[in-house]
């Protein structure tokens, strides 16, 4: 009924697009082209990537649209060798996905025993402010106080992580600007008096335009683990072959499943809301399971069921299966994706050899992780 | 499974035992409209728009029925639209929105909210009980989130969702 509402930051983007000094880059979360349409309208479960890019790039002529599912393929690829690295060096297992920022400060607060098992992989939204205060301002000859990073993204709990200090490659800004929900990016469309529904379709902007099924999966529930085992059975067998691991995904509240991969045993399981977290972490607190990997993110159903999307009435949301019909949208992009594998991409390839050097190397280190504080129970 | 049979609108229903009328009425695509219940999350009967007649060996059931949460019995007849029906949940409406900031047009809400719609369904008059103006100070401590209790109808949706999810 409108008493707990995200605090609105449109006005802030806004001034930076009427800036000419400024050139605005925003960029997209994988579940955004899942759930964007519904603002307008548009059947749930409508993939609008191509009209979403085409409508950022609307909002002022110095607006740039990047597709984020980039730096979700950047996420595995460090992601996934840190895993490897763990496994292979006796470090903390299990490793816990850290790429939601709800889940991560649930940790903080009342978990903290648990800390290093976070994976120091910063999340997709903060490698991306990364990668354009880094390394695109840098290869473009730009002041990163030149540029004015947005980015659109399913819920409240990003707008905090855009504050976090931990997570500034320079200490003197932030690396995200101004942290977009689903809501506000469709209120500025409308705003704009853009026509979202008669948009051709457009690719995103060069360089960061492509990614792979990897990375789109992101967005469901399932998605992260899945896009790491990928790239990780890869790292410690060069020969193997599966893609799709759908014994991850789907709608139970908790998944196990135990994989070989050369003679390596890797037992996952993946859960979504806090209430499954905090009974996954007493599980394996007391010794009841042993995991190598485990994915968690504090949404139902992962960030197509996000604070900051788009709201649905009663009757979807008691009846409909709305993050099922979500959830598909990526999956069939997966699907149908020519690259599936995150370090397929040739984006992932120009950015390590131009700046990063190697996954895990200390470039890569300074720029793409991050670290985590213990906090007491209480707001204080 | 053991069912229970009971009539919605004279139309038989038979359902898995536990099911509350609600679930039964959707069972035979009968809506009921609520406010305060969320699936899964949030069944506690707080709104009380939800409300139905029924009666059990042709005598009327004392009171109006929350549907939400009163579960579908045997031998049940219930009516989800009656006369009586329809000018209770119009005065729960008028209640709620008593105390209610109807600033609707800069409500993020606006064209999307539960509340209004039902309200236009049932024709009611926003003003029928007037009270103060707005009381609770808005509560924008957070750089994220913005909580305005003059908005809240009590459904308790959102600590339901912060305990059960
Ligand atoms: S799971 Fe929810 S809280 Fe976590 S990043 Fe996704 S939308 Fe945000
Ligand atoms: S929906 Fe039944 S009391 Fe609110």
């Amino acid at each position: 009924m409108g008493a707990l509402t995200e605090k609105s930051q449109e006005d802030k983007v806004w001034e930076a697009i009427a800036d000419p000094t400024k050139q605005v880059l925003f960029f997209t979360a994988p579940s955004i082209k899942a759930t964007l349409g519904e603002a307008f309208d548009m059947p749930i479960g409508t993939n609008v990537e191509g009209k979403m890019a085409a409508a950022i790039k609307r909002l002022g002529a110095n607006v740039k649209a990047f597709n984020m599912d980039f730096t979700a393929d950047l996420t595995i690829i460090e992601e996934a060798n840190e895993l490897v690295q763990r496994i292979k060096n006796g470090g903390t297992l299990p490793m816990f996905t850290s790429c939601c920022p709800g889940w991560v400060k649930f940790v903080e607060h009342y978990y903290p025993e648990f800390l290093p098992n976070l994976s120091t992989c910063k999340s997709p939204q903060a490698m991306f402010g990364a990668v354009l205060k880094g390394y695109y301002c840098q290869k473009n000859g730009i002041d990163p106080k030149d540029v004015f990073v947005v980015s659109v993204i399913p819920c409240t709990a990003k707008k905090f992580e855009a504050t976090r200090p931990q997570l500034r490659s320079d200490e003197n800004y932030d690396d995200v600007d101004v942290a977009l929900t689903t809501r506000e990016l469709a209120r500025m469309i409308k705003r704009a008096a853009i026509n979202f529904t008669d948009l051709p379709e457009e690719d995103f902007d060069a360089p960061f335009n492509k990614a792979t099924g990897g990375g789109i999966i992101f967005g469901a529930t399932g998605g992260v683990l899945e896009a790491a085992l990928r790239t990780a059975a890869r790292l410690l067998d060069g020969d193997f072959k599966k893609i799709d691991f759908e014994e991850v995904r789907g709608p139970e509240a908790v998944r196990e499943v135990t994989y070989e991969v050369a003679g390596v045993k890797i037992n996952v399981a993946v859960t979504s809301g806090l209430g499954n977290a905090r009974m996954l972490l007493e599980k394996i607190k007391k010794g009841e399971a042993n995991y190598q990997m485990v994915e968690i993110m504090a949404c139902p159903g992962g960030c197509i069921n996000g604070g900051g999307q788009p709201t649905r009435s009663d009757s979807v949301s008691n009846y409909v299966d709305y993050k099922a019909l979500r959830s598909k949208a990526l999956y069939d992009l997966d699907k149908n994706s020519e690259l599936r594998v995150c370090e397929e991409s040739p984006i992932i390839k120009m950015v390590y050899d131009e700046f990063f050097e190697t996954p895990g190397a200390e470039k890569a280190h300074h720029y793409l992780h991050t670290s985590y504080v213990a906090r007491s129970k209480y707001y204080t | 499974m053991e069912t229970v049979h009971l009539k919605i609108n004279n139309i038989p229903v038979e359902v898995p035992q536990g099911y509350t009328i609600l679930q039964a009425a959707k069972a035979a695509n009968i809506e009921i409209p609520t406010l305060c219940y969320l699936k899964d999350i949030n069944c506690i009967g707080a709104c009380r728009v939800c409300m139905v007649e029924a009666q059990k060996d042709g005598r009327p059931l004392r009171g109006l029925l929350a549907a939400c949460v009163y579960p579908a019995e045997e031998g049940l007849e219930v009516f989800t639209n009656t006369p009586a029906v329809i000018k209770s949940r119009k005065t729960t409406l008028e209640l709620l929105l008593s105390n209610h900031n109807k600033k609707c047009l800069s409500c993020t809400r606006n064209q999307h909210c539960e509340l209004q719609k039902l309200a236009a369904e049932y024709g009611v008059d926003e003003d029928r009980f007037p009270s103060e103006e707005p009381i609770y100070e808005i509560d924008d401590l957070s750089p994220y989130i913005v909580r305005d209790n003059n908005k809240c109808i009590n459904c308790m949706r959102c600590v339901a969702a912060c305990k059960n999810v």
